[in-house]
């Protein structure tokens, strides 16, 4: 709730607060939803850029947990407590993520933001497809912008909503929409 | 209520309670299916798990157990939730298991359709992947660039906007 009002005020732009700006009035629910929805945005961010000055909370350890692989300055930590487990074999070339199909590479990538997206697509040429999947920048587009139709930038500080079929020249105009909204 | 038997795809026979056999909507569903129900003999040769060996399916049933009283954890969460730091700490503590166990588990967790354990272990991948760089990504989950540079460059180029806009906020975030 307080997220919204303070967005107004151009004060420590978390990237939850800078969206909101572009972000239709979230309908009268319930507190909890609405203000649960930027506080996510804006938790999933410090942990994005400040991770070791971030206050770990005992209460959620799963974060706790990520945020100390991320301190790590490489990531031997990782594949070092796992060599000891004898079940891997960490001679092998192959990836797990060569294991899953992908549908469920896509339930893993829903619950990134873009910028992990991002990351994401830069891996390789499989998860650069996935994504980019339209399915997942269509819901990150809704839950963003809580709009169902992507908007169009007409000119500066002017939009349109234009229905994705009409978006003929782009391969995926959720994430077009996206990023003509924040760009 | 007579336990079921399921057998592992390497012939490791496991007993099971039906109250946490329903936590995978395939089994519960082939019960349905096949008119077995909480009155009638529970059937006396085992039930193939194909898909799954005994490792795992022992973790699985370890899951299911410990989650057997949770009303139905899996539907209650949106399914659009981005957030990854809400694991119960039981379920932190059961998934400090190497990677490959892990992914060996999201199959198996999709295969026997048991959503909450998916959930779990797809936030858990996910927290392995947020806030690291695609070579970071890579290295943790011994994937191989398949980009050419000329490639690597074009993306980078044409999301030059998500770039420049990260910097900004992080720029501002620091202030």
């Amino acid at each position: 709730m307080n997220d919204e009002d303070g967005c107004q005020a151009a004060t420590p732009a978390t990237e939850g607060r800078r969206y909101a700006l572009r972000r239709r009035r979230s309908y009268p629910k319930d507190d909890d939803d609405g203000s649960c929805k930027s506080t996510m945005a804006a938790t999933a961010d410090e942990a994005l850029f400040e991770p070791s000055t971030k206050t770990l909370k005992p209460d959620s350890p799963g974060e706790a947990r990520n945020l100390a692989l991320l301190d790590s300055t490489t990531l031997e930590s990782t594949s070092a407590s796992s060599s000891k487990i004898p079940s891997t074999n960490l001679d092998i070339k192959i990836s797990y993520f060569d294991l899953l199909s992908e549908e469920i590479i896509l339930e893993i990538f829903l619950k990134m933001f873009e910028k992990d997206l991002y990351n994401l697509s830069l891996v390789n040429k499989r998860f650069h497809r996935l994504a980019n999947d339209t399915k997942l920048w269509k819901r990150l587009y809704e839950e963003t912008f809580e709009y169902a139709i992507p908007l169009q930038r007409l000119q500066p500080c002017r939009f349109d909503f234009r229905p994705p079929q009409r978006w003929r020249s782009y391969l995926n105009p959720w994430f077009e929409s996206f990023r003509q909204l924040v760009s | 209520m007579q336990p079921i038997k399921l057998v592992s795809s390497d012939g490791e026979i496991f007993e099971v309670d039906r109250d946490v056999i329903k936590l995978s909507t395939t089994l519960h569903t082939m019960f349905q299916d096949l008119g077995i129900d909480e009155a009638s003999q529970a059937p006396t040769d085992p039930i193939p798990i194909q898909n799954v060996n005994g490792a795992i399916l022992r973790k699985v049933i370890q899951w299911c157990v410990y989650h057997r009283a949770d009303q139905n954890v899996g539907d209650e969460n949106d399914p659009r939730e981005k957030r990854t730091d809400d694991i119960p700490s039981w379920d932190v503590e059961f998934l400090k298991i190497d990677q490959g166990m892990l992914f060996e588990l999201i199959l198996a967790a999709n295969y026997l359709d048991i959503k909450g354990l998916l959930d779990v272990t797809c936030k858990t991948v996910a927290n392995m992947i947020k806030g690291k760089t695609p070579e970071e990504i890579r290295r943790t989950f011994n994937i191989k660039n398949d980009f050419t540079p000329e490639e690597e460059e074009q993306i980078r180029r044409e999301n030059a906007w998500c770039e420049l806009m990260w910097k900004v906020l992080k720029h501002n975030s620091l202030k």
